[in-house]
């Protein structure tokens, strides 16, 4: 044979290059925009979640400044409504979900032994299309008729009397949907199909376990709510009587099928959160997680329970004995998958060698509160309760002592815990127990005194209230205002990370175990191009 | 992945894959599985006269399918190179080759170069009468020294 002999056998599939091998970042801005690699798309899922943080917390700001004393003060109730509408929506689609998919793009390929994502490409658009959505949801803000300030909850007929922002949000809320979806399946197909050889489910870290639970949420409910909001479309421009009374449909319908997919987002928006937490204890007490096993099983039940609790968000708007009574004790069911995890993390400490790093203290934080949070949601559940509780501040105490000292409390413990793996520095220890610290007081400060304007009666979604709740009031406007500007420290503490500092070893962490940490500080841009072997010995959670 | 299927007398046959750890039939029954809640949850939603669910919910059983497709359709992707004697055979396909290449084995030389930098894993590479033909690209830097060893080990037999 003289010569090569090249052979192409089939012509539908020569996407494979096999002269050409690049594999560093593309320059410049480019990078970004282009990028299909797992960890830059999670990097620009974490930064884009940290700019909407403070765009939402100063809509928060907007809110509580309004109520630091009664009566009309700064802002016009249309606009204040627009402020609890958007912050809601800001702070659950553009904060704490982008910042769990960040994390899952981050670190799920590193802890399974995976090149990247199953599907890189559909990868980069399901970040783009959020800046894009979250553009055209904030634009609105500035139109003549206002943004939506309905509700992020969007009840009809209310929301169908919105301004022409309203066509605008769907629009946007269609376009966060998909981006769920595909983030979703991406995560499903990729941690089915590129498991390191000999990693087993019962191998993989709780994180992961977290995340796949979490997609199945998100696949199963999303196509409920793209087709809600939808309906609610029709209803509105195209004469349809989904919702509209007057026509033949019904409006509690559609709370029904918005918590449907809203109780389950509620999980959607914590179970990540769980595996962080399960990650960072036993780093920090130097000790396997206890009861994992049990802790993926608690998962699951919670993930299956959030399904069949939704119409304890209706208590008050009405439902024979027998529904009112299984939504009550399906709820409070909820409670033992949770309690069971909380026994796990604090069963995980007990005589652990613990030490008290800025990820473990959010970590721990997040325990106590959470828990705070927690017990105020199983008095919620109880209904002749809840008739008394619905729509005041107590609900709001509730959900943001699951939210903040919870959700955003763990995103912050994975930043501080794995920063060093991604940036190769380590952080400032001092300035981050500083944060932790000043964080954990303000945040109690804001959010405990809700619970006692909201056992008094407050409601919430107003910006005028009695003056027998003024004093409770002023003192959450302060630990609003100190919780919010505490947050600079966290951006200033993550840039000076980024910048330089301390070199971080390939296992940060003593305790510290999995895959992630066997790879280099800061982890090389393409990991695990060939999987791992994992023996059965092999710890990997 | 590399595996060494065949290694008797000159001939040696060396196959690399991406990592798959599940199989085509087990993500049927996932993409099933996931169907089966959405659209179940979806005509339930129905049988209340919302219907408009029921599209979505199709839309996204459709995209999964898809997109379980292509990443088993990805990860299948085989690299067989098969060094014998006289020729070096490296066929790219899924279960057939879509494109075969031979090399005079005398006149082909191995490469494997890479940057001192975390970012690179390096490039491995087969070349004869001036061509140039990229091996194990699923492959980190580990696995291309090792694919590059067993080669050029099967070469100077």
């Amino acid at each position: 044979m003289s010569s090569n002999d090249v052979t192409h056998h089939a012509a539908d599939d020569h996407d494979h290059d096999h002269g050409h091998d690049e594999h560093g970042p593309a320059p410049g801005l480019m990078r970004w925009v282009t990028t299909t690699n797992h960890k830059d798309i999670g990097t620009l899922y974490l930064w884009f979640s940290l700019v909407m943080f403070f765009i939402g917390g100063a809509m928060a700001l907007v809110i509580r400044a309004e109520l630091f004393q009664p009566g009309i003060q700064i802002v016009d109730p249309m606009f204040f409504n627009s402020m609890t509408t958007m912050h809601a929506i800001v702070m659950i689609f553009g904060v704490v979900m982008p910042a769990f998919v960040g994390l899952a793009n981050w670190m799920i390929p590193m802890m399974i032994g995976a090149p990247d994502m199953a599907l890189p490409r559909l990868n980069n658009w399901s970040f783009w299309i959020m800046p894009f959505a979250f553009t055209i949801m904030l634009s609105t803000l500035f139109m003549d008729s206002g943004g939506p300030a309905g509700g992020w909850t969007l009840y009809p007929p209310l929301v169908l009397q919105m301004g022409d922002s309203f066509a605008y949000v769907i629009f946007a809320i269609h376009f966060l949907g998909i981006s769920s979806v595909m983030g979703s399946i991406n995560i499903v197909a990729t941690i089915f199909n590129m498991r390191a050889p000999g990693m087993t489910f019962m191998q993989m870290p709780m994180f992961v376990w977290t995340w796949l639970i979490t997609a199945y949420l998100l696949i199963a409910t999303i196509p409920v709510f793209a087709g809600a909001v939808t309906m609610l479309l029709t209803d509105r421009f195209f004469g349809t009587s989904f919702f509209n009374a007057a026509g033949g449909g019904d409006p509690v319908m559609f709370q029904h099928i918005f918590w449907f997919f809203g109780h389950p987002e509620v999980y959607i928006l914590i179970l990540p959160a769980f595996g962080i937490v399960s990650s960072i204890i036993p780093t920090f007490a130097r000790k396997p997680l206890f009861g994992y096993d049990s802790m993926v099983y608690a998962t699951a039940s919670i993930a299956f329970l959030s399904f069949i609790v939704w119409a304890h968000h209706m208590f008050t708007t009405g439902m024979p004995l027998a529904g009112s009574l299984f939504f009550m004790f399906s709820t409070m069911m909820i409670s033992v998958p949770t309690g069971v995890k909380v026994f796990n993390w604090v069963a995980t400490m007990w005589r652990g060698s613990m030490t008290f790093e800025t990820p473990m203290l959010f970590a721990i934080g997040f325990v106590i509160m959470f828990t705070v949070g927690g017990l105020s949601g199983l008095m919620l559940a109880i209904t002749p309760a809840d008739i008394q509780y619905h729509d005041t501040y107590f609900v709001v105490a509730h959900f943001h002592y699951v939210l903040v000292p919870g959700a955003i409390y763990s995103l912050m413990a994975a930043t501080y815990y794995w920063l060093p793996k991604w940036t190769g520095n380590m952080y400032d220890e001092t300035l981050g127990k500083w944060h932790f610290w000043i964080s954990t007081v303000f945040v109690n400060v804001l959010f405990f005194p809700m619970h006692f304007v909201g056992l008094a009666g407050m409601p919430r979604r107003i910006p005028d209230y009695s003056l027998q709740f003024a004093d409770w009031n002023m003192i959450a406007t302060i630990g609003a205002f100190g919780f919010g500007f505490s947050q600079l420290m966290f951006v200033y503490i993550i840039v000076k990370c980024v910048r330089g500092g301390e070199k971080a070893t390939a296992n940060v962490w003593e305790g510290a175990r999995g895959l992630e940490w066997t790879v280099a500080s800061p982890a090389p841009y393409h990991t695990f191009e060939t999987a791992p072997a994992i023996e059965s010995s092999t710890v990997t959670r | 992945m590399i595996e060494v299927q065949d290694k008797q007398g000159c001939t040696t046959r060396l196959i690399v894959t991406a990592n798959r750890s599940m199989s085509w039939k087990a993500n049927l029954y996932l993409a099933a599985s996931l169907g089966v809640i959405c659209m179940g949850v979806a005509i339930a939603m129905a049988t209340f006269g919302l219907w408009m669910i029921i599209p979505f919910a199709g839309l996204e059983i459709i995209f999964i399918v898809v997109c379980l497709y292509l990443t088993l359709k990805r990860l299948s992707r085989q690299e067989v190179i098969t060094v014998d004697s006289e020729a070096i055979k490296v066929e790219w396909g899924y279960s057939q080759p879509d494109v075969t290449v031979n090399l005079p084995r005398r006149w082909s030389r191995l490469s494997y170069h890479c940057k001192d930098s975390e970012f690179e894993v390096g490039e491995l590479s087969v070349s004869a009468h001036g061509k140039r033909y990229v091996l194990g690209q699923c492959l980190n830097k580990k696995e291309k020294k090792a694919l590059y060893g067993e080669l050029k080990s099967a070469m100077a037999q």
